[in-house]
């Protein structure tokens, strides 16, 4: 069998400013924000034209390309594209034709893949149309989008979060000796294996108990109940959105520490997973006794707005978002700043950087989103969500940076 | 983890001190929320609710597609084309008896489409009462279109009827107050302006209006881009309190939550009103926390309707919580809703129909 001897594209691009740090950041990030509100009223904002932000609907929509960027990026070395391709295209062309292409194939997931083949011929909660045909008490036009949409929400989560865990974890183990094509086509079937797994024990009991009457021979009582206080998923949702911050930042900010450190392959994958998961679980019970200390009040069984524990856990998520936005930003816009002193030393300055951006985030988010964004002012709205902005400004920072090569103020070096 | 103290508190005791207010540094949504001085609101006699109208939509699905149809339920309700042969409105009638045997009536929300608040106004003798001004005030719970946007019925029979308003209202409603407001997409019209007081609520304090009478007003984002909710609390002597809601978006627990931590002496005894909850027969899991949490609170009463969803209600009523029945009063109005006929019983306190408390 062949030796992995080429290298991913990610691992070999190189880029430099054009312009000189910080302006060049402030400018692509000046950018980025005026093409993300262009893109927002366009596509998303309840004040525009295509109203994708119902939330659901916009929310499934920015996920699946968020998967779909990572399935090309990190996964298939961006096939169909070659590395020829990739160091010698304008920019322009370059970014425009990888990123059409991944919208398009999100596009494809979502409303071929999910609404007219796995919801017509097997799980019908995941296509909304599906679910409006079959009627039935409760399946009508909003709600049936809505909840085919939160299905979807939570499966291409699960997807993104066991692909990278593996990626980071193992990399193309055991796979690395088998063709480029079989070892990516193995580790996406790898991410995909886990995350239906873990679709199955932490959110399918969710979807079988959001119908009247509770399908209670389709799944058991969400069982997580007693340390949720709540029997929604949002629980799950909450603590392998900042696992898989923590993956982002393992990457991004940390250049592959701590887990690098380890040279075993195998130990490496174990220490991981189990370092990443509890993270998780401790970042979302922690952020619960923030959250108690900041509202004034603690989420209870039963209660509503910013006291109820389904929202407490989703809003782990959303803060887990902002944070990884700003460490993008930081990422992709700043070249990593600080790149001298000690790796531990830089770590820990870009992480709080990345910890601060994000909360400022936040705060713009809620202070001038009902302006920019046409949302409620308040915080805890019934079934509103500010992780559909946060995806598509994620996705966008990491198509101008990846895709676009920085343009126009940084220039593709290979 | 375990049991959060909120519910312990109130299992234990019944009362409110259950002093999970914690301190902190707070920004601006905690001040709606959190625990301020307990207040004294006083007490009255008795609380008689006439539910003059709870269909606020006759068919669930028809209007989610127009919620749909507009881009969902992030769209401003001011943007949305509403079915008019669908829709009907939400309005109560609450008679309230002092321990010195005064009376006062109050009129909770206006209703939504013109024709069938006319209807209900007129069906109930609410028309008269509003002519002949014997209605003490006018509470707006909120700004959703099926609670004020049949304002014109209310002004055109009492221009200065005194009314209470969160004060978080868009310019579109209060356009509408001024008698200057029209939507020709969602059909909301009113020329006749608003003469009488108006008080404006936020949600650091709690209006009192009578003895044992007091307005809340929670500041909490709601879908269709609408903003605050007001309820009514009645301390009722020797019985304890009942709150009255036009759909509860603050969410029946934490309603009640607020007032273990604020109201002096609370004693939860009943509620009444819509309590968003399974609005269009939909159901999420978090509907059934709901009904847990609401076991341990040791309610005596729920006369619920509108926007509860009555597969909620009957699944509440089936665990056991207090859920009072309505009549068959709802069956002589012209025009009957599509769900809940056909339940397995009235659980919902439907339009013609009155609870006393």
């Amino acid at each position: 069998m062949p030796e992995m001897t080429e290298a991913n594209w990610m691992e070999i691009r190189k880029v430099k400013n054009v312009v000189p740090q910080p302006i060049s950041g402030i400018i692509n990030l000046a950018i980025i924000l005026v093409i993300s509100q262009i893109i927002w009223y366009v596509f998303f904002s309840p004040n525009g034209y295509v109203r994708l932000y119902t939330p659901n609907l916009g929310l499934a929509l920015v996920i699946t390309i968020l998967m779909v960027i990572h399935w090309g990026m990190d996964v298939f070395d961006f096939w169909p594209f070659n590395h020829r391709f990739l160091g010698h295209t304008n920019a322009i062309v370059k970014g425009l034709s990888l990123l059409i292409l991944y919208v398009l194939i999100g596009v494809f997931v979502m409303f071929v893949v999910y609404n007219n083949f796995i919801g017509r011929f097997g799980a019908i909660f995941f296509s909304g149309p599906q679910l409006l045909s079959s009627g039935g008490l409760g399946q009508y036009a909003q709600t049936a989008r809505e909840n085919a949409s939160y299905a979807q929400i939570m499966m291409n989560t699960c997807i993104i979060f066991f692909t990278i865990l593996w990626v980071t974890s193992f990399s193309y183990a055991p796979w690395e000796r088998c063709s480029k094509f079989v070892r990516e086509f193995s580790v996406w079937l790898m991410g995909m294996f886990l995350a239906i797994v873990a679709f199955t024990f932490l959110f399918y009991p969710h979807i079988a108990y959001q119908f009247y009457p509770a399908q209670m021979f389709m799944a058991v009582s969400p069982w997580w109940k007693e340390w949720a206080m709540t029997l929604s998923s949002l629980f799950h949702f909450g603590w392998i959105v900042p696992s898989l911050v923590l993956l982002y930042f393992t990457t991004m900010l940390w250049e592959g520490r701590p887990f690098s450190a380890i040279k075993n392959t195998w130990w490496r994958g174990v220490v991981t997973i189990i370092s990443v998961v509890v993270a998780g679980i401790l970042t979302m019970f922690i952020s619960n006794h923030i959250m108690d200390w900041y509202f004034g009040t603690e989420a209870f069984e039963g209660g509503t707005v910013t006291e109820q524990p389904a929202w407490r856990w989703q809003h782990v998520a959303e803060m887990a978002m902002f944070v990884a936005a700003a460490g993008a930003v930081l990422r992709y816009y700043f070249d990593n700043w600080p790149t001298r002193s000690s790796l531990a030393l830089r770590a820990i300055i870009r992480t709080i950087i990345a910890i601060a951006g994000g909360l400022f985030l936040s705060w713009l988010y809620y202070t001038v989103g009902p302006q920019f964004l046409g949302t409620v002012p308040g915080i805890g709205q019934e079934g509103d969500t500010s992780l559909c902005w946060t995806v598509m400004l994620l996705n966008l920072i990491i198509a101008h940076g990846v895709f676009f090569d920085g343009f126009p103020v940084k220039k593709r070096e290979v | 983890m375990k049991r959060r103290s909120f519910l312990k508190g109130l299992t234990a005791t019944g009362v409110a001190a259950v002093g999970m207010a914690g301190p902190g540094i707070g920004p601006w949504v905690r001040k709606g929320m959190a625990a301020v001085k307990q207040e004294n609101i006083g007490e009255c006699k008795s609380v008689k609710i006439t539910c003059v109208s709870e269909t606020s939509w006759f068919d669930s699905p028809r209007m989610l597609q127009d919620i749909k149809d507009a881009g969902g339920a992030m769209v401003c309700m001011y943007d949305i084309a509403w079915t008019q042969e669908n829709i009907g409105g939400y309005l109560a009638l609450i008679e309230v008896e002092q321990l010195d045997g005064t009376k006062h009536t109050i009129q909770m929300d206006t209703g939504w489409e013109q024709g069938w608040t006319d209807y209900v106004m007129q069906k109930s003798g609410l028309d008269k009462l509003l002519q002949d001004k014997k209605v003490d005030v006018l509470v707006i719970s909120h700004e959703h279109e099926d609670h004020y946007w049949g304002l014109k019925s209310t002004l055109k029979r009492y221009p200065n009827i005194p009314m209470v308003i969160p004060n978080t209202f868009y310019p579109e409603g209060k356009a509408m107050l001024k008698g200057k407001y029209k939507n020709d997409k969602s059909k909301v019209y009113n020329d006749v302006p608003h003469t009488g007081q108006l008080t404006e609520v936020s949600g650091d304090k709690i209006l009192k209006l009578y003895p044992g009478v007091a307005v809340k007003m929670f500041d909490i984002p709601i879908m269709l881009r609408t903003r605050g909710e007001e309820c009514l609390f009645f301390n009722i002597k020797d019985k304890g309190v009942v709150s009255v809601t036009g759909c509860c978006h603050m969410g029946l627990l934490t309603m009640l939550n607020w007032a273990a931590r604020n109201v002096e002496g609370y004693k939860p005894y009943g509620c009444y009103g819509g309590l968003h909850i399974a609005a269009f027969e939909n159901w999420d899991p978090k509907f059934d926390d709901i009904i847990a949490g609401a076991k341990r609170i040791g309610l005596q009463k729920m006369g619920c309707n509108h926007c509860t969803g009555w597969i909620w209600a009957q699944k509440a009523k089936d665990m056991g919580l207090p859920i009072v029945l309505g009549s068959q009063k709802y069956k002589e109005f012209k025009k009957l809703p599509t769900t809940g006929p056909g339940a397995k019983e009235n659980v919902f306190l439907r339009n013609g129909d009155a609870i006393v408390l």
